[in-house]
Formats: structure tokens, C-alpha cells, sequence
């Protein structure tokens, strides 16, 4: 018998049915209330807004039927990832442990569990015919990356980062990096050569944290906040692709 | 048929008959005007006119014609069947039987008579003619093999003794076909049947192990001395193995047939061959991988002491690692063991210790990851909850909540604690706080309306219900979903706000479910027996004779006597109403206000529709649904005796539930009502078989003696006849023997002095015994304690008094003894035990803290929704002042 433990992360975009989730967040990263127009801009900005969760998988391995300890498989569906349908082919079962925690990182989304199917007795020959996949079980959703599309004069958007936020505990696991590269991946491939975002002075961390990915002071705003304190604030910007010969 | 018609018109008939059957009725109404043209008084005809009318929705003429025909041609065997099937289509089958038996008088060997015959009689459960009818149908059709599998049915579900018969006549079925039957496309009819053949002879096999089975055999004459000398040899059992062995190639469904093999096994002693079997059966059927789970669950329900708590241990810390929202649920039945929640809590708690520590389990290298704690704060709250320690539970969830606030399930938790803990509003607005946060989600949605329903805020409830049903219009289509929970609980809750015509609405609409599954079976017993899925079928009848005994039939019935007890009690348009206290009218009037503007907007809805519809209706597609003429159910209350009303629904609970103590409750009041002293006294007897220690039960008895020796003395034969059955069952009663009713009360007293319902009980008793003892009656209640229960007092402590039975003693000292002072002392004590109970405005409870929600602090905190303005809002947030757009996000 074998067993291991993997951790995994997963993106989801944000839709009506669960903007919720997006306020809870906020609720309770943030100091600031936003309104409106924050959800309207997030929710327009389509993949640039993203819900993260993690997801804790443990399988296990027995000699005779190896099976991945989970709960909760009421429908059967072939494997469907980032758009890629999968269907593996018949695989014998002894496979070793090793064999199983390959194909499931080799899937660096996936979502929350697998269970093989043996085939029906009938044909006496045991093989796995799919693997099982639960996107909403009990993944939890501990952070969120929020932008807003920006037209600018000419024609040109740019993308502004309205919040970044990892729940409290569940920091230190590189989850916020995974969101922030997400976004940076999508302005290389839309082209967007300009993101920015606001930063409040006293915050280190953060400036920290952006400096890491390229992003540079360009302006400091005075009186931006005006609940808290202090209330002043960098502008972080990341000129993304140096080439601006397509203007 | 239409035999004494010339040719032409006799042609005319079967184009009549061929037309009814094509439902082509427009062109056999024009033959049968032609017939009647010619002869007018025809009765086939006339009768035949008449049902084919009766498919076109014209009722009562199709009655009149049959009628006419019958009378015309009373000797014909087809009018007497027409008039059968007439019946059968508007449901009364007992009339219908009676036609079609006159019908088989004149004509014996008419197969459809008998098949239709035979239908009705599966129906109605008449099983001894099922038998008959169906060996009559065999006789005249042996080469049918329905016809043999349903003279098998028939024999099986009439009588346990006939058991053997069946297996009798599916082996001689079997001795008439071929050696290479079945062909390919009956191998799974002919496996079905082979599978319950199997089955019948296990059932014989446990008969038999009762000693019953042989002596009947041999009282209802089976001949066959093979079968005896088998039984005896243990046979059947080993016969039904050999069977299975045999032809097992025949059988399709091999997953049944393998669980049936082991079980037959095991019974025969063969162990070993069988867990071989039931180590096949796993590899067949991976599905079952949750018994490996199960292997560890297990042995929980039998451990004790500190190997309970190694393998609680090694069973809960993968789960909480995982995070099971479930794990609570799985082992809450281990709290009704004592000293199991001890040992869990304990268990739990140094978990938390170690993990809030460092991260990890107690002696563990490994790291946890952030969630378990998140799962050990969840596990924490309901087990709290389940021990009543509702405060610790609270602030374990917030503690839950705060460090991640994006699991929903933390927010369902929270509000049933609420719930519990007696502040209904507060759960309804974090239920749907829950609701919020995953629109898609009909689970939840479903919870948060039935909270809102606990909470009677219906009108919210209907709306938030809606948002899930296909027309999303109406919640009509919730009662065509047969969506029974939520019936139950806006009847429920239509109960407690007094509007009893909407509660009766709810309560029957359910027992009308009921009915319509009962009528449901009757196209199963031709289609089940065609199709050979008789395991199925006899599964299916079984349930249907349990049915009403369903535990939502149990409610609805029950919600609906008590309806119509509360109407009795105080009719409409009585003076009762005007004596109503104010607060009672305004609502009544707020009520009607609220209807009205709902019929105003319901008539313009039509209208709308209506425009809208007629284009739609060119297409003639557009189904027309029926509008209720009584939505509020007025017409209900309009019922002239009430109490017979009742009777009704009260037959079925005492043929039903006769185990449960509310159904004898029930039958009580409404009989003591109704005068009937002998059904009354029968009622008290059930409830004191059933416990006699119940304070219910004690109060009956007490109030039945008091009333009967209050009565005048007996004049009539029959009253005098009354008297003596109670006096000759009076001494029959150990709680009376030889004593006085206020004796027997106060030993009653004496026997259970620590529980405060049955020190309620007394004190009503006393009460109703004698008025003047009202104060002594008061101070019994006041006098009561409520303990402390013990635990091992890990974190607080919990009281021995439950929410629910102080809101009815407060019920008790306010409406019964009418001791305003007392019940208002009454009410400020169990505030403290009760902070945040709504019904004793408790400090806590969102009727005092209706501000919570007002945002002194500046962040609202996420599960923080209190009172009941945040409903209104639908969300928990305002942002400066601001609402969120929230409503149109809503569906």
C-alpha cells in the first residue's frame, strides 16, 4: 500500500452565481468597502478576475484494487482540463504509486479527486476505464485577483490591478505569485503593454512582492484613502512588452 | 357485439370500437350517431357513445348515456364492461369491479373483462380474487407467459402459505418451454424471472425456519411429496443455491445474482465459499469503495474507552485533514453512547491545541495543511451545538468563519445553531447569507427558505423558492414537483400565524400527494408483469402498503386535524373573533390587505399572460393549467363539521401510525370533542400502553375521568351502557386503582419530581381538578430546578432544559392558568438560560439586538448577519452608505 499527499491550486472566474465568494474575500482582506463599479469592472474584465482555490488530496495504493480515497463521486466524466478532453486509455492496475502521482501532477489544475472504475466484471480483466473529477468539493476558495480593463487615449488598454489577496492563512504557499503570473501570462499574450496598480506608502510587503515581478514606483499619490491612514499611495507600474511598434 | 345490429350498422359498431381504441374519437362519435339514427334506443351503442365522450372531457353526458344503454341492454356483457371502464377512469374502482363482475356473469371466459378485472383487483388489494381471477385467465390461455408469471404473482403477494405454490407454477411454467428458450431477446425477461423465483425460495427457507411453513403446507394440501421430503432435508435453501448454479448462465443481471449466491451461503453455513464470494463481489462492484472507509467507521459503534479514542483518533485526523463538511453527521450517532461525546470532545480539542501550536498533529512531523484547523474549528461548533452548549458553539464557528469566510458550509452551520439556540430570524438571514454566496446551488437555496419558513417570513420563502422552479412564476409548480417538504413547512408555519385556511391548503396538498402515489401503481401491474421486473413490482406493492405511514403523511395528517381542532374551537365569524385581542386583528387585517394586493397582482399577471398568450395559442401547444378557485383555502374553513373533517385524516393515522403517541393524542381531543366517550377512553388506553409515564398521556387520563365524572348522570340505554364498560375498565388502570384523580396526580408528582413536563403536566392537572389550586398549581412549575447535566466540564456547562418545553410551560402559565405575573417571571428566567431565544426576548436573540446589524463597528464581519432588515436588503453588506448591487444579481 502506498499514499501520498499533494497540494494543488486551481483558478475559477468569477460569475454572478458567485461574486459572493469575491466580497467575502474582500471583506475580509481589505480595509476599504468597494462598491458597485468594482464588481461591475471585475466582472467585465472576464479572465483577468480570478477566484483561487486549494484543494488537499491524499490517494492511497492497495495491491489488489488501488483506489484514491475521496468522497463524493456521484457522476463519472472523462477528464477535462483547460479545454483538453482526456479519456486515459486502459491502463493495467499495478501500476506503481509513483505511476499515479505523475499522472495526477502532470495536471497541475487538477480539481479534487480521482476514482478509478474497474471495469464490469463480465470481461474478468481489471483496468481503469476513467478517472473521476469534482471541481466544487471541498476545495476551499482562499484568494482572489480582481482587475479592471482600461481604455486609454488611442485606443490602447491597459489593465489595473484593483485588489490581490491571499486569506490570512494560507499565505507563504506561493498562491499569490500563481495569481499574479496568471495575469501578467495574459497581458504577454493579448499584448497589453501596460499594468498598473495602488499601493498604500506603508505597505512593504506588497511593494516588496511587485517589485519582484518587474513593477517600478512611476507616481505617489497624496490623500488617496480616505479612511485610513496613512492615507497616501505609491502607483506600482510593469511595462510589459518594450516593443510598442504596433501603435 | 352489436351482434343484434344488421351488417352494415354491425360494421358501423366495430368501426366504433376500433376508433375508441386509435383514440380517434371524433370519427367514432359520427358512427355511432349513424347506428343511433337507424336505432335509437341500441344500448352497445348508446354505451360505446357514451365513453368515447367521456374521452373528449364531457363528463356527465358520457354518465347519461351509459346509463340509458345499460338500461336498454341490460343482458350485455359490454355495457356492463363500458360502465366498468367509465369508472375506472374517474377512480372508483370498487363500483368498477362490481360492473365488471356483472359483465363476466353473462360473459365467464372473456379474457379482457378478466385482465381488466384483474388490474383493478391488484389495486384495490382484493388478492384473494387477484387468485382467481388470474387462474381463470391461465386456464383459458396456457400458451401465454404472462399469464403463468401472473397466476405466480398472484399466489406469492396473496398469502405467505401460498409461497410455495408460486415456485410451484413458475416450475411448471418452465417444464412447457424449449430446451434452447430463451432466445436473445428475452434473456433479461427470462433472468428476472429466474431471479425471483430464487427469492421466493428464500422467503420459504426463513418461513420455514419458523416451524409455520410445513404444517401449512400440509393444511393447504400441497401434494407434492418430493417438496416435503426436500424441506426437510433443509431443501429449499439448497434447492434455491442449486438454481442459482444452474442457471446461472441464463441470468443477465449477475451483479444480483452473485449477492444473492453469497447471502444463500451464509445462511447454509458455508462460510468460507462465501467470503471468497464477497471478495469477488468488491472487485465487481468498486463503487462499494467507501467500505473501506466503512472498515475503520465500524468498530466506532462498539470500542469503548481508550480504544474508542485510539480508533476515534485514527479515523478523524485524515477526515479533518481532507476537510469532510460531512464528518460531524457520521459521527453524531456516537453522542447518544454514553461517554463517547466526552471522549470526542476531548479528542478534538487537544487536535486544535496541537494544530493552533505548530501546525501539526500531536506526534506528527508532517505539517497540516491551513485548512485543518479550519475543519477542527468546524467539527468543534456542531459538536457544541449537539450538547447544547450553544455559546461555545458560536464562538467556535465565528473563530471558523474568520479564518477562511469563503466556505459556505460554516455559514449552514452557524445558522442552525441559531436555530437551536432559539433565534429563528437571525438563522433564517445567515441561511440565506449561505444562499448568497452560491446562487446555483439548489441545496442550499432549499435551506434557506425552509429556514425562512421556521422563521414565518413565507412570503420571503415563495420568493426565494421560486427562483428554482422551471415556470419560475408560480409556486404552483412546487405542488406539481410533489415538493412535499416545503408544503409541510408553510402549512406549518401558516398554523402558527393563525391563517389556518392556508395551513389546511398546505396539509392537504401533501395527503393529496399521497393519494396520487397511491393512484401512480396502477399502470405497474399490467407493465411490471409484461416486463418481468417482479422483484421490482413486489417491492413496489410493499412500499404502497406502508405508504401512508410515511413520516410526512404522519405530519401533514397530524398539522391537519389540529387545523381543524383549532377550528372548532373558535369558529369563523363567531364571537370568538371579536374577542381576540387586538394585536391578532390587525394582523388578520394586515393579512387580508396582503391577499388582496396579491390577487389584484396575480389578476394583472393574467392578463398579461393572456395578451401575451394568444399568440401562442394559435399553435394549440399552450397547456392550460386549471387556476385554483380557492387559493387560501377559505372555502376549506367554510366546512360545516370540522371534526368529521378530521375523523377523515385521523382513520388513516390510527391504521398507520397507531405506534406513534400523537396520533392517540389527536384521536383524543378530537373524540372528546365529538362526545364519542368509548373512542375517547380507547385513546387513553393506547397512549398508556404506549408510555404511561408521558406527561401527555398522564394529562389524558386525568382529563378523561374528570370530564366523564363530571357528565350527568346516564339516561339512555345506550349512555347506561357506556358507564358500565368504564366502570368495569376502571379498576383495569394501575394508576387509578383505588385511588382519587388528585391522588393519582400527586403520586404522578411524586415519581418524577426532577423533569419539568411532567411537573407542568401535574400542575395543569391540578388546575383543571380544581381551580381554586391555581397559585399551589403555579409554585409546582416555579419550584422545578433546572440542573446542570453532568459532563466532564471541559468548557462550560449545559443545562438539563430544553428551549421547546419552557416556551410550552411559559404557554402553560400564560394561556391555561392565566397567570400573566407568573408567566412573565417565568419568561425572565428562562431569558438567562436562553439569551438567544427570540420567543423569551433573551439579551442576545435578534429581537433585542436588532442594531447589530447597524454597522457601529465599521467593517461588518462576514457571518455576522443579524435581524431581520437584512433579509430585506438581500445581503449582509452596505458599503459607505451604499448598497451593493445585489438584488439584480440575485437570479
Amino acid at each position: 500500500m502506498g499514499a501520498g499527499r499533494e497540494v494543488a491550486i486551481s483558478l475559477d472566474g468569477v460569475r454572478d452565481k458567485n461574486v459572493m465568494q469575491l466580497k467575502k474575500l474582500n471583506t475580509a482582506l481589505f480595509p476599504v468597502r468597494y462598491n458597485d463599479k468594482y464588481y461591475a469592472d471585475a466582472l467585465a474584465s472576464g479572465e483577468f478576475t480570478k477566484l483561487v482555490y486549494a484543494i488537499y488530496w491524499e490517494f492511497y495504493c492497495w495491491s489488489l484494487s488501488l483506489c484514491f480515497s475521496v468522497f463524493s463521486c456521484d457522476h463519472w466524466a472523462p477528464i477535462e482540463l483547460d479545454g483538453l478532453h482526456l479519456l486515459t486509455e486502459t491502463v493495467e492496475i499495478s501500476k506503481p504509486v509513483t505511476f499515479w502521482r505523475e499522472v495526477i501532477l502532470s495536471f497541475p489544475s487538477v480539481l479534487s479527486m480521482f476514482v478509478m472504475s474497474l471495469s464490469r466484471w463480465l470481461h474478468h480483466m481489471i483496468s481503469i476505464t476513467m478517472l473521476h473529477i469534482d471541481a466544487y468539493y471541498n476545495d476551499i476558495c482562499v484568494g482572489s485577483i480582481a482587475c479592471r480593463l482600461e481604455k486609454k487615449e488611442g485606443g490602447a488598454i491597459r489593465v489595473y490591478i484593483m485588489t490581490l489577496g491571499v486569506l490570512a492563512p494560507y499565505r507563504g504557499l506561493g498562491i499569490g505569485t500563481r495569481l499574479l503570473n496568471h495575469v501578467l501570462d495574459l497581458c504577454s499574450k493579448q499584448n497589453i503593454p501596460e499594468i498598473y496598480l495602488h499601493v498604500q506608502t506603508n505597505n512593504e510587503d506588497a511593494i516588496n512582492f511587485y517589485k519582484k515581478f518587474g513593477f517600478e514606483i512611476t507616481e505617489t499619490i497624496k490623500n488617496y484613502y480616505t479612511n485610513i491612514d496613512p492615507p497616501d499611495c505609491f502607483v506600482l507600474t510593469k511595462f510589459t512588452t518594450p516593443s510598442q511598434a504596433k501603435k | 357485439m352489436g351482434a343484434s345490429l344488421p351488417p352494415k350498422e354491425a360494421n358501423l359498431f366495430k368501426l366504433i370500437v376500433k376508433s375508441y381504441e386509435t383514440k380517434q374519437y371524433k370519427k367514432g362519435l359520427k358512427a355511432a350517431e349513424a347506428i343511433l339514427k337507424k336505432f335509437p334506443d341500441h344500448g352497445e351503442t348508446l354505451s360505446m357513445k357514451g365513453l368515447t365522450l367521456n374521452c373528449m372531457d364531457r363528463k356527465s353526458e358520457a354518465y347519461e348515456l351509459v346509463r340509458l344503454g345499460l338500461k336498454n341492454d341490460v343482458k350485455s356483457h359490454v355495457c356492463w364492461h363500458v360502465y366498468g371502464l367509465l369508472y375506472r377512469s374517474d377512480r372508483e374502482y370498487r363500483e368498477a369491479i362490481k360492473c365488471y363482475r356483472n359483465a363476466l356473469r353473462i360473459d365467464p371466459d372473456n379474457i379482457e373483462i378478466l385482465r381488466d378485472l384483474s388490474l383493478l383487483q391488484a389495486q384495490m388489494r382484493d388478492l384473494t380474487g387477484f387468485v382467481e381471477t388470474r387462474q381463470q385467465l391461465l386456464t383459458l390461455k396456457p400458451n401465454h407467459r404472462m399469464n403463468w408469471i401472473g397466476f405466480a404473482v398472484a399466489n406469492h403477494l396473496c398469502s405467505k402459505y401460498f409461497v410455495a405454490k408460486a415456485v410451484e407454477i413458475l416450475e411448471a411454467y418452465e417444464g412447457t418451454l424449449e430446451d434452447d428458450y430463451p432466445p436473445d431477446n428475452e434473456r433479461c425477461e427470462h433472468g428476472e424471472m429466474l431471479l425471483y423465483k430464487v427469492l421466493l425460495m428464500h422467503i420459504i427457507h426463513v418461513r420455514e425456519k419458523h416451524g409455520l411453513f410445513k404444517e401449512l403446507c400440509l393444511l393447504q394440501g400441497i401434494k407434492s411429496v418430493v417438496l416435503i421430503s426436500l424441506l426437510e432435508e433443509c431443501g429449499f435453501l439448497e434447492r434455491a443455491l442449486e438454481e442459482l448454479h444452474k442457471k446461472e448462465p441464463k441470468i443477465v443481471d449477475k451483479l444480483v445474482s452473485k449477492e444473492q449466491e453469497v447471502s444463500l451461503l451464509v445462511k447454509l453455513g458455508r462460510l468460507e465459499e462465501g467470503a471468497n464470494h464477497y471478495k469477488a463481489l468488491l472487485a465487481m462492484n468498486p463503487d462499494n469503495y467507501r467500505s473501506i472507509l466503512c472498515l475503520l467507521r465500524i468498530p466506532l459503534d462498539f470500542l469503548q474507552g481508550d480504544k474508542f479514542c485510539a480508533a476515534a483518533a485514527n479515523y478523524i485526523k485524515p477526515l479533518l485533514t481532507k476537510g469532510v463538511p460531512s464528518l460531524f453527521s457520521d459521527l453524531s450517532p456516537l453522542y447518544d453512547q454514553p461517554g463517547k461525546a466526552d471522549i470526542l470532545e476531548q479528542l478534538i480539542l487537544e487536535l486544535e491545541h496541537s494544530i493552533s501550536g505548530d501546525g501539526r498533529y500531536p506526534d506528527r512531523t508532517e505539517k497540516e495543511p491551513p485548512s485543518t484547523l479550519l475543519w477542527i474549528l468546524f467539527f468543534l461548533a456542531q459538536h457544541y451545538d449537539r450538547r447544547g452548549q450553544y455559546d461555545i458553539a458560536l464562538s467556535k464557528i465565528d473563530e471558523a468563519i474568520q479564518h477562511t469566510p469563503t466556505v459556505i458550509d460554516l455559514y449552514s452551520v452557524k445558522s442552525r445553531i441559531l436555530k437551536h439556540a432559539g433565534d429563528l430570524v437571525a438563522a433564517a438571514s445567515l441561511a440565506d447569507e449561505a444562499r448568497c454566496m452560491d446562487l446555483a446551488d439548489r441545496y442550499i437555496n432549499s435551506e434557506s427558505v425552509k429556514r425562512m419558513l421556521q422563521a414565518d417570513q413565507v412570503a420571503l420563502a415563495e420568493k426565494i423558492a421560486v427562483l428554482f422552479t422551471k415556470d419560475g412564476d408560480q409556486h404552483n409548480n412546487l405542488h406539481d414537483m410533489q415538493c412535499m417538504w416545503y408544503e409541510l413547512a408553510s402549512g406549518e408555519s401558516y398554523f402558527r400565524q393563525g391563517d389556518l385556511g392556508r395551513a389546511l391548503k398546505k396539509f392537504l396538498a401533501v395527503e393529496k400527494h399521497y393519494a396520487d402515489i397511491t393512484e401512480d401503481q396502477f399502470d405497474f401491474h399490467s407493465y411490471c408483469l409484461r416486463k418481468m421486473t417482479l422483484r421490482a413490482y413486489v417491492d413496489m406493492l410493499r412500499f404502497q402498503d406502508r405508504l401512508h405511514s410515511h413520516a410526512y403523511f404522519h405530519k401533514a395528517a397530524a398539522g391537519a386535524i389540529r387545523c381543524y381542532l383549532k377550528l372548532y374551537d373558535s369558529p369563523l365569524n363567531s364571537p370568538a373573533e371579536v374577542e381576540d385581542n387586538t394585536s391578532k386583528a390587525t394582523q388578520k387585517k394586515k393579512m387580508k390587505k396582503q391577499r388582496k394586493a396579491e390577487r389584484a397582482k396575480k389578476e394583472a399577471e393574467e392578463k398579461n399572460e393572456g395578451s401575451s398568450a394568444s399568440g401562442t395559442s394559435k399553435s394549440g401547444k399552450r397547456h392550460i393549467k386549471p387556476v385554483d378557485p380557492d387559493p387560501y383555502g377559505e372555502k376549506l374553513l367554510k366546512t360545516d363539521d370540522p371534526l368529521s373533517e378530521a375523523t377523515k385524516y385521523l382513520k388513516l393515522l390510527q391504521k398507520n401510525s397507531s405506534d406513534s403517541l400523537e396520533t392517540h393524542l389527536l384521536s383524543f381531543e378530537v373524540n372528546m370533542r365529538k362526545q364519542k366517550i368509548l373512542l375517547a377512553f380507547q385513546a387513553v388506553k393506547q397512549l398508556l400502553r404506549l408510555d404511561a409515564d408521558n406527561p401527555d398521556s398522564h394529562c389524558c387520563l386525568i382529563k378523561f375521568f374528570h370530564k366523564v365524572s363530571s357528565m350527568p348522570a346516564p339516561v339512555s340505554d345506550a349512555e347506561k351502557l357506556v358507564w358500565s364498560v368504564l366502570e368495569a375498565e376502571r379498576p383495569s388502570i394501575s394508576q387509578l386503582h383505588e385511588k382519587t384523580l388528585s391522588e393519582a396526580n400527586k403520586i404522578f408528582l411524586g415519581n418524577h419530581e426532577d423533569s419539568l413536563m411532567h411537573r407542568a403536566a401535574v400542575a395543569e392537572m391540578l388546575y383543571t381538578l380544581d381551580p381554586t389550586k391555581k397559585l399551589e398549581a403555579v409554585k409546582i412549575i416555579e419550584d422545578s430546578s433546572n440542573k446542570i447535566v453532568p459532563t466532564n466540564g471541559a468548557l462550560g456547562s449545559v443545562m438539563e432544559w430544553k428551549l421547546k418545553d419552557c416556551i410550552a410551560v411559559h404557554k402553560l402559565l400564560d394561556n391555561v392558568l392565566i397567570d400573566t405575573d407568573a408567566a412573565l417571571r417565568w419568561k425572565v428566567r428562562c431569558a438567562e438560560y436562553f439569551p438567544y431565544s427570540i420567543y423569551f426576548e433573551g439579551s442576545r436573540s435578534s429581537a433585542v439586538n436588532n442594531s447589530l446589524n447597524n454597522l457601529d463597528t465599521e467593517t461588518p464581519l462576514n457571518g455576522g448577519a443579524n435581524g431581520p432588515d437584512i433579509i430585506q436588503s438581500g445581503n449582509a453588506f452596505t458599503s459607505n452608505g451604499k448598497l451593493e448591487a445585489f438584488k439584480n444579481l440575485k437570479i
